[in-house]
């Protein structure tokens, strides 16, 4: 008998310490995971936030389609602007109310905006009542990166949450909140009772703590096994936690609904997901639908489900009335009312911009972090543009061969930010990103490179340099390479913009070959590519490979004056806080002669006026002075375009997969792409700007000699400083120059100008 | 009688250079194109000038009738741009470059081609002890400010100061 009653001390006590073990591990583990981050929150994309002002070219339709994608909601009365995120319009004249928006290093905070839109330019704006020279929207968010679980959430503190909310789910869920341990004996007591005596279970008695406890910790499953843990897991947390914490921890963490595989979770999402406003202006009605659907958010679903979902709202206000929440007297007012949830809120996705962010963001942040730590990513994507691309895509490839594919980056003059990119006609990601990672040769547009090479050396070549366009054969890898022109013929004697101005072939791989082909290549490296060696002679004429992306960046150096400035995607990484994680300033460097890189670009405003790009007339004006290059590739299977207007810089590709040909050729291919898309966004006119060292001299395209102002044909030709030819052109009597006596290697002697005629007559004496 | 020759023998060539069919051409004293010839690539839209007339511009009555020099002219300049280009300058004043810098890239955005903004940015980066990047900052800035001299001074003056940090 004693042994038995020390064996029951003995499993008593051993029981005691199993118990008490147990609790410790579950209140160590509860510590450590309330210690760390309690959710897992995507990151967040974000387009660049447009800027309004005075000047600021803008039809009246952009910046509706801008307002639709921020999901801002359109209301016929000023007197309807009652919560942010809603706007007014009578035909140009604009009343925005502004949400806020925290953008990491400044808060914008709520504020209503009036503009007048006229002439697709912004002529007048206001910001809270009074004239304002420049005003920002809050940036569209363009996409997130989902934990496996696909869980999103909009974390909100307990200072964000509104009091009516915290005591309307107290009533609702968990009456003795405030009053018990984590687990509720008289609400279980009370619970067992009722299913008892209805014969079926209708009742539960969880805790707030426990719901929490169990979606935090615990698997689904309900056995009473889970039930003992999940005791213990309320009692931990009961322990470590206030009321206030908890409360705070539930309403982040409760399950509000499905937006396709995305799981809405929380208030504060659950707000913006419904209602389409923060937390903090939940109207009691719209607080007591939400509170309402913790009972089923699937069964309650006011959009799939009104009448119940109405139904379950009425109840929950019925019971705030009662909890003297609201005002008795307003209840019946507040019962009557429609449910005023919002269309499921687009998500506008850029998959191919957002795959082109993850992969830069992946060399520097762990994909775990990126799909958890809720980090904020503001991108320079322009969503305009971007749906200006895709519409140029798809308007382009309607009607045409279904194998037909597309690439395109758009990028800021100015800083070298990637405004859009379209890696295939579908906006849709197939997991292959063309503007990325398609590499294919890239044709003509390499012969800027090789002009360029050879405007770097103003003491032999110039822009009126007689080069000859004629049969050319040359040994490249044991076998004789013989070019042709585009339209099979040779053009003989011509200056060298006219070559590169018409694309000849034959006179490009003539002027390579007398630069060198390490010369060329080394001036491509400069302008953002180096094609690895070993260097042929068909390189001359682009028979290496490149990426849109890649184009993009080389053709970025000659938009910018020579100034190399790498490609951004990212401008900077906030974290949820606020706090700076990284930032990615404009960084430039001088690469090339700005006078030499002034020349060309003044040859491909050519190319577009009057040569193989001239048929963008049909899309854009050409007072715009877009300067570009068409790129054709072998038996017309790849066709490019690359161009760049004042604030704008392009690159198209058009191609199959299968590499086969497309029947078409870079101005019937990709620049029509680019002239649909362009032709939809603001452009400013491409001025250039000549840099010191250039000037200016009336030339004899014939002669390349210099011309009266008044000589029929006379051109404006900028020159490098000295390089400009001394002698005039002769008067008809006189026998014209032949043309030996011009060439590259025939430059007309480059004298000394003499300034006066006393400096002249030295000369003759001399 | 020798000198009578001589002198007559210089008269006679001034004569003669003044028929010369290979006379030699002034140079233009411009860096911009004449505007009443085509210019290379056909003409571009013609720069329209700053609204308080402070456009940089020569008297320039006496030029060579062979080439009527374009007067380079500066760019408008919208107000919110001024506001930005005062708020960065402001900021570089209080030291806080880095503020300044990212003011003038939202300028970029109205104006990715007025010096002064460049320039500014220039200033930030030199504020900042970058100074390759105030250096290649302040030769964007050069390359783009034909028509304002003023910049042209502070991006001078700036690049001797960088040089000196060189040495």
């Amino acid at each position: 008998m004693k042994l038995l009653r020390w064996l029951v001390i003995f499993l008593f006590l051993c029981a005691c310490m199993a118990f008490g073990g147990y609790a410790y591990l579950i209140n160590h583990q509860v510590a450590e995971r309330f210690k760390d981050r309690l959710w897992d929150v995507p990151a967040k994309v974000y387009a660049r936030p447009m800027t309004l002002y005075i000047g600021l070219q803008l039809s009246a339709k952009s910046l509706g389609q801008e307002l639709d994608l921020l999901g801002y909601r359109k209301v016929s009365t000023q007197a309807q602007l009652t919560v942010p995120g809603t706007y007014t319009r009578y035909q140009g004249r604009f009343i925005l109310n502004c949400r806020p928006f925290n953008f990491g290093d400044q808060r914008r905070p709520m504020r209503r905006i009036e503009l007048t839109i006229s002439r697709s330019r912004v002529t007048r704006l206001k910001s809270l009542g009074s004239t304002a020279d420049m005003e920002q929207l809050d940036p569209v968010l363009i996409g997130q990166f989902y934990p496996s679980s696909m869980e999103d959430r909009v974390l909100v503190t307990t200072e964000d949450i509104p009091a009516l909310l915290k005591k309307t789910i107290v009533a609702v869920e968990d009456k003795n909140f405030y009053s018990h341990y984590g687990i509720d004996f008289k609400s279980i007591f009370r619970a067992i009772v009722v299913n008892i005596r209805e014969g079926q279970f209708t009742q539960g008695a969880s805790t707030l703590t426990q719901q929490l406890a169990k979606n935090f910790f615990l698997s689904p499953e309900k056995t009473f096994k889970r039930k003992i843990s999940e005791a213990f897991v309320a009692a931990a947390i009961e322990r470590q936690f206030t009321k206030e914490e908890i409360l705070e921890a539930y309403i982040n963490e409760v399950y509000l609904g499905q937006d396709g595989a995305r799981a809405i979770h929380g208030f504060g999402l659950g707000a913006q997901f419904y209602f389409g406003k923060s937390l903090g202006l939940l109207s009691p009605e719209e607080t007591a639908l939400l509170v309402g659907m913790l009972k089923g958010p699937s069964v309650y679903n006011p959009r799939v489900h009104p009448d119940r979902a109405t139904a379950r709202r009425n109840t929950v206000l019925g019971l705030m009335a009662d909890q003297g929440l609201i005002p008795s007297p307003n209840l019946t007012k507040s019962l009557g009312r429609p449910l005023n949830v919002i269309p499921v809120p687009r998500q506008w996705r850029f998959p191919f911009y957002l795959d082109l962010v993850k992969r830069r963001l992946l060399k520097e942040y762990r994909e775990k972090d990126l799909k958890t730590m809720g980090l904020r990513i503001f991108t320079p994507l322009d969503p305009l543009v971007q749906l200006a691309a895709e519409k140029g895509v798809a308007d382009f490839m309607a009607g045409r061969n279904s194998k037909l594919q597309a690439g395109v980056v758009v990028t800021a003059c100015a800083t070298n930010e990637i405004q859009a990119l379209v890696g295939g006609k579908q906006p849709k990601y197939e997991g292959f990103n063309r503007a990325l990672d398609a590499k294919r040769p890239i044709g003509s547009l390499v012969k800027p490179a090789v002009y360029l090479s050879a405007l770097e050396q103003p003491e032999n070549y110039t822009l009126v340099t007689r080069i000859h366009d004629g049969p050319v054969s040359l040994k490249s890898g044991g076998r004789l390479w013989r070019p042709m022109n585009y339209d099979k013929t040779f053009h003989g004697e011509l200056p060298l913009y006219q070559a590169l101005v018409h694309s000849y072939n034959t006179s490009t791989v003539k002027l390579g070959m007398a630069l060198g082909l390490e010369t060329v290549f080394a001036t491509m490296g400069q302008l953002g590519f180096k094609p690895s060696a070993p260097f042929v002679p068909a390189m001359l004429l682009g028979s290496f490979e490149m990426t849109p992306v890649q184009v993009a960046q080389v053709y970025h150096t000659l938009a910018s004056g020579g100034f190399y400035t790498p490609a951004r995607v990212i401008n900077a990484v906030y974290t949820p806080d606020g706090e700076t994680l990284q930032r990615y300033p404009l960084r430039i460097e001088q690469h090339l002669d700005p006078g030499a890189v002034f020349l060309v670009d003044k040859t491909l405003q050519a190319v577009v006026r009057e040569g193989t790009g001239r048929s963008l007339s049909r899309w854009l004006s050409p007072d715009l002075g877009i300067a570009g290059k068409t790129g054709t590739t072998n038996d017309l299977r790849d066709t490019w375009f690359a161009g760049f207007s004042g604030n704008r810089l392009a690159v198209v590709w058009v191609g199959r997969d299968d590499n086969k040909s497309t029947g078409l050729t870079g101005a019937s291919g990709a620049m029509q792409v680019f002239g649909r898309m362009m032709a939809q966004i603001p452009n400013t006119p491409l001025v250039l700007t000549p840099p010191e060292n250039i000037e200016w001299a009336v030339i004899n395209p014939q002669t390349g000699l210099r011309a009266n102002n008044n000589a029929p044909g006379a051109l404006a030709v900028p020159f490098i400083r000295g390089s400009a030819p001394v002698v005039s052109d002769p008067v008809p009597d006189v026998a014209p120059p032949t043309p030996a006596d011009f060439g590259p290697d025939k430059q007309p002697v480059q004298k000394k100008k003499p300034r006066y005629l006393i400096d002249w007559l030295k000369d003759v004496f001399k | 009688m020798k000198n009578f020759c001589f002198y007559l023998l210089v008269m006679a060539l001034f004569v003669l250079s003044a028929c010369a069919q290979k006379r030699p051409v002034s140079m233009p004293q411009s860096h911009l194109p004449p505007e009443s010839v085509p210019e290379i690539g056909g003409s571009v839209p013609a720069q329209s000038t700053v609204p308080d007339g402070s456009a940089v511009a020569d008297s320039g009555d006496d030029q060579n009738p062979l080439l009527s020099a374009v007067r380079p002219v500066q760019r408008p300049r919208p107000k919110a741009l001024t506001r930005m280009i005062k708020n960065a300058e402001s900021q570089l004043k209080k030291r806080q470059p880095q503020l300044a810098f990212s003011t003038l890239e939202q300028a970029l955005y109205i104006d990715g081609q007025d010096p002064l903004v460049w320039h500014l940015m220039a200033r930030a980066q030199f504020d900042q002890g970058n100074i390759v990047q105030a250096v290649s900052l302040a030769q964007k800035s050069n390359s783009l400010s034909a028509a304002y001299p003023d910049v042209r001074e502070k991006n001078a003056a700036l690049l001797r100061k960088a040089q000196g940090r060189y040495n």
